[in-house]
Order: C-alpha cells, then sequence, then structure tokens
C-alpha cells in the first residue's frame, strides 16, 4: 500500500480516526489500535512477510532479556537479523542467481537494521528493554516508517508512548502534520515521479545521450531520489506527527553539504547515524590510527552500499562515497580554506555522479551515461528525453493556451528543474518549517492546490524508490 | 495562536473536502467513460477505447461481444446485429493483449447474458510474447467495486478529458455510436498507395526462423481464449481470421517467417475446430481480397467494405474451416504466399 494511493488515505483515515478516538480515553485502548493497524499494514505486502517480520522481532523482543551487558547474545542477535537480510535479500546476488528468495518481506532493511540498533542500545544500557510485546511490535511495525524509515531507536521512541501526547495532537500538531503530510506528497509525486519521467527516458537509451542530455538525466536523478525519499520521510514525519509521535530528522538539506562528510550528515541521517553507533565505532572508529580511521570508513560505506542494494554498482558506489570521506579526511581542515561555492561545486557535482552508478542497472550502463556526458556534443536535448512528462497539464496547456502549445515540453522541462533546484538549495526544509509553521490564507491555499494536484495524479504508477529496501 | 491553527486545519481539510467534491461531480456530471449513465447512441465524443468500451459493456443490452484488436475496429455493430439477428456490442482495444480482453469478457458475464462472441483471432497477437504484451487496461472501470472508482473520480488524466468532451460535445463534435472508432473515416484511406506507403518493407534477414519459433507463444495466447471456451460452453464463438494483406506475406518472407507461421496457423486451428461450440472462420485465403491492395490502408487493415462483407459471410456460415478442409485451405493458401511475386506488388 503506497502512501500515494487511495486505499492507503482511506485506511489512514478510518486508523487515525480510531487510534484517536479510542486513544484519548485509554492510552492502552490506542496502542492496540495503532499496532493492529501497523500489522494490516504490513500484511498487505504479503502474509509470508509479515510472519517473517513478527518472528524476527518475537527473536529480538524474547532474546533481549539477556541483552544487558552481553556481548554473546548481541552478537547472536546481529548474525540472526543479518542471516535473515543476506536470506531474503542477497541470496540471488550471493549465488550468482542459483537461489533467489520467494519473496521479500517490506521494508526489510530498515526492519533489520533498527531491531539491531534497538540490541545495541539495551546491550550498552543506552535504553531501557521495552517489556511490553504490544509497545515493541509498535515500535517494530509503526506503520509510517515501516517500509522506507526513518530507522527509530528505543530511546527516541518508547518515552513517547508513554507521553500525555500520545493520541493527543494539538491543533498545532495537526497544523504541522498537514503542512508535511502535502508537501511531503508534492515532492514525491509532482517532483519525483516528474524527474523520474527524464531519468527513465533516459536510462533506457544511455547511448542516445548527448552531453547536455546526460547532464539533464544525472542532474534529475539526483532530484528525483532527494525528492522521493525526503517527500516520503515529510509524510511519515506528518503522519506520525497526527497520532502525537515523533519522529528523528532524516533530511537537512543535503545538496547544500560542502564536503561529502557533510552531505552525510544531512543525507539519510538516521542511517549515518546507524553506521556510525552500530559499524564505526565498535570497529574502532577514529581511536585506532589514521589508516585504522580510513579503513573503518571503507567498510561503512561498503555496507551501505550493500544495504542498498544486491548489485556491483551499489557496491561501487559506497565505495565512492567512503574513498571520498577518506580523501577528505586526509586533506584535513586545508578545504576548509577553500571558497564555500567551489566546495559545494565540488561535492554536488561528485554527489550527482556517484548517484549514477545508484541508479544504473548495470556498469555498462553507467558508463554510457557518462560517455555521452563527456561527449562534449553540445546539441539541443531532443523532445524523446521528456515523453510522458506532464501528459495531462501539457494537454490541457494545449486546449486552453494554444499559442503556448509549440513550446509547452520546453516550458514544463525549465519549470521543473527551476523548481527542483530552488526547493533543494532552500535552506529551510519541510521538517525543519514544522515547528515554526505559521498559519495563513495564502498557504492554506497554496497547500490545498498542492494537495489536489498530488491527489489527481495518484492514477499514474509512483513507486518510492527507497520503499525497495 | 491554538485557535488559529485549528481554523487553519479544519479550513484546509474542509476546503480539500469541497474540491474534491466539485471534482467528482464534474467527472460524474460529464462521465467521459460512462461509468454512470448512458450512451447517448445519437453522439458522443469517441477518443479513449481502452476507457470508454467498460462503459459499453456496463450500459448497452447486447446478447453478442464482437471483440478484437484495431482489426475489429472497422466494423459497426449494427452489421452484427442484422446478420445474426441480434443485439451487439463492439469491443475493440488497439494492439490488445489477450489478458485485456479477458478483463473485458469476464466483465461482459457480469452485465449481461452473452449468447455470442465473434473474435478476431489475429495471426499477429497469437504469435505475440505474452509477457510483451499491452496490459494497459484501467481494471478499475472494468469491474463492480464502488471503492476503486476513486482513480476515475479524482484522476487529473479523467477531468482533463471530462473538459476535453464538455469542449468537443459544446462544438458538435460529435459521432453516433455506430461509427465510433472507425477506420473509415475523412481521414484514412484505403487504397494500393496508401497501403504501400505506410508498409516499411524489412530488409532481408537472410535467415529462417525454425518452424516453432512462435508456437510456444500461441499456447500461451491460445490458453487464455480457450479458457473462455471451457467456461461458457452456452456460449457461440465465432473466431475470425482476418485478411491481412499480400504485404503481411511478404513480410514474413523477407524475415523468414513463413513457415513458423504457418505452423503455428495450423497449430490454432487444431486446437479450435475440436470445441462444438466453436467456428473458425478463415478469410486469410481469400487471395481475391488479400492481392486487391486497395481493401487496405496498410499491410493488415482492411476497408469497412470487406468487414461489412466477412460479418455477412460470417453468419451465413461462410468461410468456416472444418476437420475437413482445414488442411487443404491452409495448404492452398501456403502454396500461393510462398510461390508469389513480391517484386510485382512494388513495380
Amino acid at each position: 500500500m503506497n502512501f500515494q494511493s487511495f486505499s492507503f488515505w482511506g485506511f489512514f483515515f478510518v486508523t487515525v480516526a480510531l487510534a484517536l478516538l479510542v486513544g484519548r480515553k485509554s492510552r492502552s485502548g490506542g496502542k492496540w489500535v495503532l499496532c493492529a493497524a501497523s500489522l494490516f499494514f504490513c500484511l498487505q505486502a504479503g502474509w509470508q512477510g509479515l510472519c517473517v517480520l513478527i518472528v524476527s522481532a518475537a527473536v529480538t523482543f524474547f532474546a533481549s532479556r539477556a541483552l544487558c551487558g552481553s556481548k554473546t547474545t548481541l552478537t547472536a542477535l546481529v548474525v540472526y537479523h543479518a542471516l535473515v537480510l543476506c536470506g531474503f535479500k542477497y541470496i540471488a546476488f550471493l549465488t550468482g542467481g542459483a537461489w533467489s528468495a520467494p519473496f521479500v518481506p517490506l521494508g526489510l532493511s530498515f526492519f533489520t537494521f533498527q531491531q539491531i540498533r534497538y540490541c545495541k542500545e539495551i546491550y550498552e544500557g543506552s535504553a531501557t528493554r521495552e517489556e511490553n510485546f504490544r509497545d515493541f511490535i509498535l515500535f517494530s511495525f509503526f506503520f509510517p516508517t515501516l517500509s522506507s524509515g526513518p530507522i527509530t531507536n528505543a530511546r527516541g521512541f518508547f518515552p513517547q508512548l508513554l507521553e500525555n501526547t500520545l493520541f493527543r495532537p494539538t491543533a498545532q500538531d495537526v497544523s504541522a502534520a498537514l503542512y508535511a503530510i502535502i508537501l511531503g506528497c508534492g515532492k514525491k509525486v509532482l517532483l519525483a515521479d516528474s524527474f523520474g519521467v527524464i531519468v527513465n527516458n533516459g536510462f533506457a537509451n544511455p547511448a542516445r545521450l548527448t552531453a547536455i542530455e546526460a547532464a539533464m538525466v544525472i542532474l534529475a536523478y539526483t532530484l528525483q531520489l532527494y525528492f522521493d525519499f525526503s517527500g516520503y520521510c515529510d509524510m511519515a514525519t506528518g503522519l506520525a506527527r497526527l497520532f502525537g509521535i515523533r519522529l528523528p530528522v532524516n533530511f537537512n538539506s543535503p545538496y547544500r553539504a560542502l564536503s561529502v562528510g557533510d552531505f552525510w550528515k544531512r543525507w539519510h541521517m538516521t542511517l549515518t547515524d546507524f553506521l556510525r553507533e552500530c559499524v564505526y565505532f565498535p570497529l574502532g572508529g577514529s581511536r585506532c590510527g589514521a589508516k585504522r580511521a580510513y579503513l573503518n570508513i571503507l567498510i561503512i560505506y561498503l555496507v551501505s552500499g550493500i544495504w542498498h542494494g544486491a548489485g556491483w554498482t551499489f557496491i561501487f558506489w559506497g565505495l565512492l562515497h567512503g574513498a571520498a570521506q577518506v580523501f577528505e579526511r586526509f586533506l584535513g581542515k586545508g578545504t576548509e580554506k577553500l571558497p564555500a561555492i567551489l566546495r559545494w561545486a565540488l561535492t554536488f557535482a561528485f554527489v550527482n555522479c556517484a548517484w549514477v552508478f545508484f541508479r544504473a542497472p548495470d556498469m555498462a550502463t553507467a558508463a554510457a551515461v557518462f560517455k555521452g556526458l563527456f561527449s562534449f556534443e553540445f546539441i539541443k536535448p531532443m523532445p524523446w528525453l521528456a515523453e510522458g512528462l506532464f501528459t495531462s497539464e501539457l494537454e490541457v496547456i494545449r486546449i486552453l493556451f494554444p499559442v503556448l502549445a509549440p513550446h509547452r515540453t520546453i516550458l514544463a522541462v525549465g519549470a521543473l528543474f527551476a523548481a527542483g533546484i530552488a526547493a533543494v538549495l532552500h535552506p529551510r526544509n519541510v521538517i525543519g518549517t514544522m515547528d515554526t509553521f505559521r498559519p495563513t490564507l495564502w498557504r492554506g491555499v497554496l497547500l490545498a492546490a498542492i494537495a489536489l494536484w498530488s491527489a489527481l495524479s495518484f492514477a499514474g504508477i509512483t513507486t518510492f524508490i527507497y520503499a525497495n529496501f | 495562536m491554538e485557535k488559529s491553527y485549528r481554523r487553519f486545519a479544519v479550513g484546509l481539510l474542509m476546503a480539500l473536502a469541497l474540491l474534491f467534491l466539485v471534482c467528482a461531480a464534474i467527472v460524474i456530471r460529464i462521465d467521459p467513460f460512462f461509468h454512470y449513465r448512458e450512451v447517448d447512441p445519437e453522439g458522443e465524443v469517441w477518443f479513449e477505447e481502452r476507457y470508454q468500451m467498460a462503459g459499453l459493456l456496463r450500459t448497452q443490452d447486447y446478447e453478442t461481444i464482437l471483440m478484437g484488436t484495431s482489426l475489429a475496429a472497422n466494423y459497426r455493430a449494427g452489421w452484427v446485429d442484422e446478420a445474426f439477428d441480434t443485439s451487439a456490442v463492439k469491443i475493440t482495444f488497439p494492439n490488445g493483449g489477450l489478458h485485456e480482453f479477458d478483463v473485458a469478457l469476464n466483465y461482459a458475464y457480469t452485465q449481461q447474458d452473452v449468447k455470442r462472441l465473434v473474435f478476431g483471432l489475429d495471426p499477429n497477437i497469437l504469435a505475440r510474447n505474452p509477457a510483451e504484451a499491452p496490459d494497459e487496461l484501467p481494471e478499475y472501470l472494468y469491474d463492480n467495486n464502488p471503492f476503486n472508482d476513486a482513480h476515475y473520480l479524482w484522476s487529473k488524466s479523467v477531468l482533463t478529458r471530462s473538459v476535453y468532451v464538455a469542449m468537443e460535445k459544446a462544438k458538435g463534435n460529435t459521432e453516433p455510436l455506430q461509427d465510433a472508432f472507425l477506420w473509415d473515416s475523412e481521414t484514412v484511406f484505403f487504397s494500393r498507395n496508401t497501403a504501400i506507403g505506410s508498409y516499411p518493407r524489412p530488409e532481408e534477414r537472410g535467415t529462417v526462423a525454425s518452424d516453432d519459433a512462435f508456437l510456444g507463444y500461441c499456447e500461451e495466447n491460445l490458453a487464455v481464449v480457450e479458457s473462455w471456451i471451457a467456461e461458457h460452453p452456452e456460449t457461440e464463438f465465432h473466431f475470425y481470421l482476418s485478411p491481412y494483406s499480400i504485404l503481411f506475406w511478404d513480410k514474413m518472407d523477407r524475415q523468414g517467417e513463413t513457415e513458423a507461421m504457418f505452423t503455428m496457423l495450423y497449430y490454432a486451428v487444431e486446437k479450435l475446430l475440436p470445441y462444438e461450440n466453436v467456428s473458425v472462420h478463415c478469410f486469410l485465403t481469400d487471395t481475391d481480397i488479400i492481392t486487391n491492395l486497395d481493401n487496405y490502408t496498410d499491410h493488415i487493415h482492411v476497408s469497412g467494405e470487406i468487414t461489412e462483407f466477412m460479418v455477412g459471410a460470417m453468419a451465413e456460415g461462410s468461410y468456416l474451416l472444418t476437420q475437413e478442409n482445414y488442411r487443404a485451405q491452409l495448404e492452398a493458401l501456403h502454396d500461393y504466399v510462398v510461390n508469389y511475386d513480391y517484386e510485382s506488388i512494388f513495380q
């Protein structure tokens, strides 16, 4: 059940109405409603996957009784969850396609990292073990975060289940939630999916790309991925806020980063946090000398690459980011003397180029895209690249404004890139402005327009890229 | 401040509810795909077969369905009414896949008592890889589930088409039901020059495809057709092989696929003939039709004059393949196309 579908919104309205109605009278009752709704949400992706996740959650829950201070139990749980993840997600890659899993549980990658993070928190004593199985299931399966994060942690989530604000959102919470949900939906449906049209056309025909077309495709994917993922996170944050739950921030204007290290402090922040806490520090972090620190960095980004996808392109992408950060560390603070605009440009260019490997189905396709980019064929982009973009909107322009009709494609592409670039470079992002959001008539009109346009676009095919993890 | 947030949230939700109601009201009022209203047989705006055919199946009274790809589009349902003494509806999907026809037919059986199906069994769709067949049917229109009507009521594509339909009706640009999706019009011409001009003659491949090249796909595609026959023994099935022009056989010859095509045709006919409620009408073998390129607008689409003739022939029981004659018919066609002087077409 995608967030951008009528069935999800039907499910959500029923859930929030029931949860708030019941939850205001009985917090326990509200939690049961939310827990049941979350399991129902997971069930839509297949009962087999749900069973696997419930078993894994049960293993974590019951084994965590012996977790505090027990490295053996921690290791066993980590190995268990890693094996489950490998078995479902990586077996085909590891066996060259000889074996493959008949299904992959919804959000398995996020679920696995969340469970491992929980285990580490209990082991270290930085969070108290949750005694209530229902609350643990709610934590593990909370439907706004199940399929694409953010990766929640115990000390951030469980205390909120005891707060008076649970199931008692204020009017400000509701307004902020609507703000985040609508803008997140707009980012996903109107921006990410539109860039996706150009990306899909480009990657389907990489050999045809000229320099400008290749640059457009690369930039389009950079923007698509950001709006897709951050849009999802905005929506998840808004949805959770309606229950009185606050989720961790996952994006902080990552394309404003001045270094690759800075990028990872702004992009998928809960993943970076996990990798630091659960991989980098246990490996020794920076404590064992520079060379060991460099190796540890490469390892965590190798893990990140593998986590994102079972393929050599993902591994290469991860190692590229690892190598870039090793290089930055090697250069030290000297890079801060460079003009900020230059640092930004180099970082943005690197991130853009690295994303090519993230998107390409294989290295040959990635190479073809770069070949186009460096072909130095600076000719006008051809219409095929935008085929399928804004078909309904362009039809309206053709009918209502025939004088604009011959230029409608170039206008649409130009407007799309302008909006996308402006949005990513804007210093204030949705999550950052949720709590300072002031309700005005014009903001209401704008949000209503975005919500309507987004909902009317549901009928197309839209899938969250990060929902594949 | 809390009050202003409350006013904002309530106001926004109410505004959205109102906007959604307005959108739904526009779509229901204009109803471009006839989901909620009867078709006006004297004049509608026809533009999207996959979307509008659902409405025809839903709102028309019929006991016969004429169904097929674009090759079945150049028929009038009225010809079928007259020839078979029945009430017919024409259902066509350009380049349609068998899964799409399956969905449409299943839906039809929930709406009416279907006594007869006249289906264009195109060799092209039999030979096609099912995985590559289009699957673009808006299935939410082909069911009785009111909840998925949300895809219809709140869709910018449908809204755009609603506005388009309203504007066209205001200008009087409508066509009667009988003329819906006909190829015979002021913009489609049937002539030798048009047919040859529209035919992208392929290069000679120089290799010959194996005889069973199409058999695997044919078997999968035919399984869908056979499921209809098995599930509805009370229905009369008339399958017809449309008269692909001699240009089609030129294409087969140059691509080295003539033998593979005939192997497939034999297979399909042998599979279907044993069924008691099935008639297979083969117009492929009419060499007078297929060599007269004035009947065609491209290498396969034939004029209304011929399709009207075909309807009458099917009702009379002509061009029927039987267990006794199918081999002779197909062999005669085989000999004809294998020995034909294709270069003479282009001189």
